[in-house]
């Protein structure tokens, strides 16, 4: 028995509007701030401020075409600019992950070392009369050692 | 003996809070960002680069009909993080309300230009513009107008062609709003950013 079934179109959607692309811009914008406000590195938001400017630069021409009615134009610029929106965003997640794990390192190494050095500087300071024993015990073995 | 050990160890626990609120505060402010005074700089320079002799007719705002004046509007960051900013340009003459501290201009808006700037870095924008054609309906004179490409009219007119005002204002986007807002985001809340360059249509 043989069933024939209507497979669905691949690659159909609805065509990318420059709200759309707006839309996407404001999204990876937003990824890429709080990414840069975690620490990324300084580089990097620079390199996806560019791509992001490219975007804008898609955008811009997509709302251009569509004030002069010319629907598929827009549309396509659009899609470029939601191709490069959409990279920024994901890299920019990326990033920001990347970032906050190096924050959180960093601060449980300061703060660690911070508790260690109090447990040391606490100890010596109870023990520092068992300390000045000690080393006066040290300094009478080598007097003695070199008077005789 | 015993009550001894029991005394020590108090000491110790008393001297452990003490050093850890010394040392985690040493580790808080090797850890905090050094304090700046976070602001945007906005500036619009000539063909030339520079702050002065926008019109090349030695200093006189006089623009005539067809010279094209290719100024570059540029964004410095320094606010701590990257930002979206907007320029909004707008036409005024000699009644229009200037922009202020807290808000933008009462005048229409002729261009707009978005760019993404990161913290410590300036973004230049370009600002390619020249009078295509002039009309006089009254008194007035209206101007047809050509920036970055395109053809705008702007429904100010000046009296004779004189006093016409170029507004630049920085709007940043956000993340709250959804939206951008006029100026950006200071220590002490919104401060508007804005410039004026005046000119006459010698036609």
């Amino acid at each position: 028995m043989v069933i024939f079934a209507s497979l669905p179109k691949t690659g159909s959607s609805q065509p990318n509007t420059p709200a759309d692309a707006w839309s996407k811009i404001v999204k990876a914008f937003s990824t890429l701030q709080t990414a840069d406000t975690d620490g990324a590195p300084h580089e990097s938001i620079v390199t996806l401020s560019n791509q992001l400017n490219t975007a804008l630069a898609y955008y811009n021409n997509a709302t251009i075409l569509a004030a002069q009615n010319n629907t598929a134009a827009a549309d396509k610029y659009s899609t470029l600019s939601i191709n490069i929106s959409t990279n920024v965003a994901s890299e920019a997640k990326t990033l920001d992950d990347t970032a906050r794990n190096q924050q959180l390192a960093r601060q449980e190494l300061a703060y660690g070392t911070a508790f260690v050095l109090a447990v040391v500087s606490a100890a010596l300071v109870v023990e520092v009369d068992r300390i000045q024993r000690l080393f006066r015990k040290k300094r009478t073995v080598r007097i003695e050692r070199e008077s005789s | 003996m015993r009550a001894m050990q029991h005394r020590k160890a108090v000491v110790f626990l008393v001297f452990l809070a003490s050093f850890t609120i010394v040392y985690s505060s040493v580790a808080f402010f090797a850890l905090s960002k050094a304090p700046a005074q976070a602001f945007i700089g906005f500036g619009v320079f000539a063909s030339n680069g520079s702050l002065s002799n926008y019109y090349q007719n030695s200093g006189a705002p006089n623009v005539t009909i067809g010279q094209t004046l290719n100024w570059h509007l540029q964004i410095a960051n320094r606010i701590g993080r990257v930002q979206l900013a907007e320029i909004v340009v707008r036409m005024g003459n000699l009644t229009t309300i200037a922009p202020t501290e807290t808000g933008p201009a009462n005048a229409p808006d002729i261009e707009e230009s978005i760019i993404t700037v990161p913290n410590g870095e300036n973004s230049t924008v370009n600002f390619d513009w020249k009078i295509l054609s002039v009309s006089h309906p009254g008194r007035l004179t209206y101007l047809n107008l050509e920036i970055n490409g395109k053809q705008v009219k702007p429904l100010i007119g000046a009296v004779s062609g004189q006093g016409f005002r170029l507004i630049f204002e920085l709007w940043t986007f956000e993340g709250q709003s959804g939206s951008f807002q006029y100026g950006y985001s200071g220590d002490n809340g919104r401060v508007g950013n804005w410039l004026i360059l005046w000119f006459n249509s010698a036609s």
